[in-house]
C-alpha cells in the first residue's frame, strides 16, 4: 500500500489543479463551439446541459395568413420558426407585464382581438373583424428551453468561413514539416553517436549551441536567402517548399539533440554484435536502430507536429493569406479580427485548430512509454 | 578452426598505452583463458581480435592471414558479450539468423543452421519468444546460439556468465566446456574469476597492465607461478606472502630460504597443524571461520604478518590460541624483492 505522506498529497493536489486547468477550458470550447449561437451570446457553457427559462420576443404572422370561420376570422400558426423542443409556460402581450398569463389561458391584445397560446408554441388570434395589418403583434414568452446542441457551427466555420482550406493547408504544411527534420535528424544523430569521424564533438556542440539562436532572429534572413536563391531558378517568394524548408531548419537543432539524447542510450554491445554479425551502419540504423527508436520517433515526431501546427510566426513570414495558403492560425488570428463578437464562429475554429494536437497526443502516447528496450541487457 | 597469432600488439588511447606489446600464439582448437583484475586490459585485447578495437601497433593474425585491416565481421569470429547484447526487438530465431541474414545466406540453410545451433543448445521451443520473455540464462543461450549459427574460426567470450546468477554460472560453466569439446572450435575467453579460467582452460593467460605475466596450463600456473602475481591471482584464498627480512628467520624456523630470497609464498590449503619443534611457524589465531569442509584461520604472526589456513574441520583451535604450522617444502615458494619466481 501506498503512504500517504504530505509530498504525495501535495502532488496529488497539485496534479488534480493542472487536470482541471486544463480540462476545464477545453471542455467549455468544445461545449460552446457545439450551441447554438443566440444562447452562446447569453449564457455560460456550464448552463447547457439543464433546461433553462428564457423570455423571448416572437411576432405573430400579418394578415396574410387569416382565415375566416363562421363569423370570426383566425390566425392560427406557431410562434416558433423552429421547433427546439422549447415549453411556454406564460406569456404576455405588453411589455409591461410580459408573464401575464398561464399558458392556454386567452390574452386581450388593446384592439379587442383575443389570442390563446399553447405550451408548443401554437397560437390562436382571434379576431371580430378582418385583420388589416400586414405585420402582426409582438407576444411576450416565458419558455423553458431544454439542452441542444447543433453541428450548425462546425458547418457554417468550416465550409463558408473558409476554415476547412486552411485546415488542410495547415495539414500542408505540418506533416511535411514534421517528417523531413524526423528523417535527416534520425540519420544525423545516428552518425553523432554511433559513427567515428573527425570533427564530431565539434559538429554535436554546435548543433548544442544553435539551440539557443532565438528564431525571430533568423527568420527575415532566411527568408531574404531563400528568395534570392529562389529567384535564380523561378521559384515563387512564398510557397509550401520553403515554409517546409523553413521549419526543417528551425526544428534541425532540437530534433537531432533529442534523438542523440536518446541513440546514445541503446547499448553498446547491441550494436558491436551487429558491426561482428556483418552489419554495416546502414544495415544497423534500418534494422535495428529504427525499430527500437519508435517511441523516440514519436515523441519527437509529437513535438514538432505541435510546435509546427500552433506556429504563426513562420507561417506568416513564409506563406501567403490568400485562401489557398493561409494556415489555421493565421486564419483564427483573422477571424478574430473581422467576427470578433460572432462567440460561435471563435469557439468553433479554435476547437477545430485544437482538434488534431488532441488527437495526436491521444493516439500516439502510448509510444511516450518506453519499455521496448527491455530485455537487450540483463534484467 | 583457426590458429591465432598476436605479434607485440600495442594499443593506445590518446596517449596512453593500454596494451603494451603482447605476444601470443594460440593453436587451433584451443581454449585459451585471457584472466587478470579489472582495467588490466584483457577485454581490450579481446576486442581487437574482434575488430572492434583499432590495432596500434603490432600484428593480429587469425589462420595464418593478418587481419589488422579486415573488418569485424569478415574476421570468420563470432562474440558473446557480457550483456547478452541480443536484439530486442526480433524474436529468437531471427537474433540467430541476423548474421545469416546479412551475409545473404540462402533460407533453407539458415533455417538448418538456426535449427541445428539450437538443438545443441537445447533452445528450439524458445524461437518466436522475444528476448525479454527470456531468463537471464536463456538470454545466454541465444546469444552463444547466435555465435555457433555463423560457423565461425575463433569463439570470442566477453566474461559471458557475469551476469548470472552463482548455481546457473556453474551450470553453463560446464556446458560452455561441453560445447568446446563438441565444437572443437578455437575459443578466446575473458574472464576475471579464477575459478572459470581455471575449469575451462587449456591455457590460461595471465594479464596485469596491458602485460602478459604468464601463459600456462592451469596446473602449471598453481603449482609454478613465474610471479609473484600470478602467485597471488591463481588459488583462492590467495597465496600467503610472508616476507623473511634479510634472511633472518623470525617467523620461520626449519627452513633454509636462498640467499636472494624476499618473501616465501605458501598456499592456505597447503598449511597444516604441527607439533612443537617440528613446526616451520608459529602464530596467533586470531578469527575463524567455519565452511562446513574446512575452516579458515586467519593467523598472526610474530612480526606483523597476517596469514591464512584452510584446516581441518576437527582441528581443535581456539580463537587467541598459538598454533604451530607446517607445510611440504614441495609446496614453499620463494620470491625475490622484484616479485620473480626462485626456482
Amino acid at each position: 500500500m501506498k503512504k500517504f505522506t504530505l509530498t504525495s498529497i501535495f502532488s496529488q493536489l497539485l496534479l488534480l489543479i493542472f487536470v482541471i486547468a486544463w480540462i476545464a477550458p477545453t471542455f467549455g470550447l468544445f461545449i460552446s463551439s457545439l450551441r447554438d449561437k443566440d444562447v452562446l451570446a447569453i449564457s455560460g457553457w456550464w448552463t447547457s446541459f439543464t433546461t433553462t427559462e428564457v423570455n423571448e420576443i416572437y411576432r405573430t404572422k400579418g394578415k396574410d395568413a387569416q382565415i375566416k370561420e363562421g363569423e370570426y376570422y383566425y390566425i392560427k400558426s406557431n410562434l416558433f420558426r423552429e421547433n427546439k423542443g422549447k415549453e411556454i409556460f406564460r406569456f404576455g402581450v405588453t411589455s409591461k407585464n410580459i408573464d401575464e398569463y398561464e399558458v392556454g389561458e386567452t390574452a386581450l391584445f388593446k384592439d379587442g382581438t383575443e389570442i390563446t397560446v399553447s405550451e408548443n408554441g401554437d397560437y390562436i388570434w382571434k379576431s371580430q373583424n378582418e385583420f388589416k395589418k400586414k405585420k402582426g403583434k409582438r407576444v411576450f414568452v416565458s419558455a423553458k428551453s431544454p439542452p441542444s446542441f447543433t453541428l450548425d457551427n462546425y458547418k457554417e466555420v468550416l465550409f463558408k468561413e473558409g476554415l476547412g482550406q486552411a485546415f488542410l493547408n495547415t495539414f500542408a504544411v505540418a506533416l511535411p514539416a514534421t517528417l523531413i527534420p524526423l528523417i535527416i535528424c534520425s540519420f544525423f544523430a545516428y552518425a553523432l553517436t554511433w559513427m567515428k569521424f573527425y570533427g564530431r564533438d565539434i559538429l554535436l556542440a554546435t548543433i548544442i549551441a544553435s539551440l539557443v539562436v532565438p528564431l525571430q532572429m533568423s527568420l527575415i534572413p532566411i527568408l531574404t536567402i531563400y528568395n534570392d536563391f529562389g529567384a535564380l531558378f523561378g521559384v515563387a517568394a512564398k510557397s509550401f517548399p520553403g515554409i517546409w524548408m523553413a521549419h526543417t531548419g528551425f526544428g534541425l537543432a532540437s530534433t537531432t539533440f533529442l534523438l542523440w539524447n536518446f541513440l546514445k542510450s541503446l547499448p553498446q554491445e547491441m550494436m558491436e554484435a551487429a558491426k561482428v554479425d556483418g552489419a554495416t551502419h546502414y544495415d544497423t540504423f534500418i534494422k535495428i536502430v529504427v525499430p527500437l527508436s519508435v517511441p523516440a520517433f514519436a515523441s519527437i515526431f509529437i513535438l514538432q507536429f505541435l510546435w509546427v501546427w500552433n506556429d504563426l510566426l513562420v507561417g506568416l513570414v513564409f506563406l501567403d493569406k490568400h485562401p489557398s495558403e493561409i494556415i489555421l492560425t493565421a486564419k483564427l488570428k483573422e477571424l478574430l479580427g473581422s467576427r470578433g463578437e460572432n462567440w460561435e464562429i471563435l469557439t468553433t475554429s479554435a476547437f477545430v485548430s485544437m482538434a488534431v494536437p488532441l488527437f495526436i497526443f491521444f493516439s500516439l502516447q502510448r509510444y511516450f512509454i518506453r519499455g521496448l528496450v527491455a530485455g537487450s541487457i540483463k534484467g | 578452426m583457426a590458429d591465432v597469432n598476436l605479434k607485440s600488439v600495442k594499443k593506445t588511447y590518446d596517449k596512453t598505452e593500454v596494451i603494451h606489446g603482447v605476444d601470443l600464439d594460440i593453436n587451433s582448437g584451443e581454449f585459451i583463458v585471457f584472466v587478470g583484475p579489472s582495467g588490466c586490459g584483457k577485454s581490450t585485447l579481446l576486442r581487437m581480435i574482434a575488430g572492434l578495437e583499432d590495432i596500434t601497433e603490432g600484428e593480429i593474425s587469425i589462420g595464418g592471414e593478418v587481419v589488422n585491416k579486415i573488418i569485424a565481421a569478415e574476421r570468420g569470429v563470432a562474440m558473446v558479450f557480457q550483456s547478452y547484447a541480443l536484439y530486442p526487438h526480433m524474436t529468437v530465431f531471427n537474433n540467430m539468423a541476423f548474421a545469416l541474414k546479412q551475409a545473404k545466406t540462402p533460407v533453407d540453410e539458415i533455417n538448418s543452421r538456426v535449427l541445428e545451433a539450437a538443438k545443441i543448445l537445447q533452445i528450439e521451443s524458445l524461437f518466436e519468444r522475444l528476448p525479454k520473455q527470456l531468463s537471464g540464462g536463456q538470454r545466454q543461450r541465444v546469444a552463444i546460439g547466435r555465435a555457433i549459427v555463423r560457423n565461425p574460426k575463433v569463439f570470442l567470450f566477453d566474461e559471458p556468465l557475469s551476469n548470472l546468477d552463482a548455481a546457473l554460472r556453474v551450470q553453463t560453466r560446464i556446458e560452455i566446456a561441453k560445447l568446446h569439446s563438441q565444437l572443437t572450435a578455437t575459443m578466446i575467453y575473458v574472464t576475471h574469476d579464477q575459478v572459470e579460467a581455471m575449469t575451462l582452460a587449456d591455457r590460461i593467460v595471465v594479464i596485469n597492465q596491458g602485460v602478459i605475466e604468464q601463459v600456462g596450463t592451469p596446473i602449471e600456473l598453481y603449482n609454478s607461478p613465474k610471479n609473484q602475481f600470478v602467485a597471488e591471482f591463481i588459488g583462492s584464498p590467495k597465496m600467503n606472502m610472508i616476507n623473511i627480512e634479510n634472511g633472518e628467520k623470525f617467523d620461520l624456523i626449519n627452513i633454509n630460504p636462498p640467499s636472494e630470497a624476499d618473501k616465501i609464498g605458501i598456499r592456505p590449503e597447503h598449511l597444516s597443524l604441527a607439533n612443537n619443534g617440528s613446526h616451520k611457524l608459529k602464530g596467533t589465531v586470531r578469527h575463524i571461520e567455519n565452511l562446513g569442509e574446512h575452516l579458515l584461520c586467519y593467523i598472526n604472526l610474530e612480526k606483523d604478518n597476517e596469514i591464512t589456513a584452510k584446516l581441518d574441520v576437527n582441528s581443535d583451535i581456539k580463537i587467541n590460541e598459538k598454533i604451530n604450522l607446517n607445510w611440504h617444502q614441495d609446496h614453499q615458494h620463494f620470491f625475490d624483492s622484484s616479485g620473480l619466481s626462485i626456482f
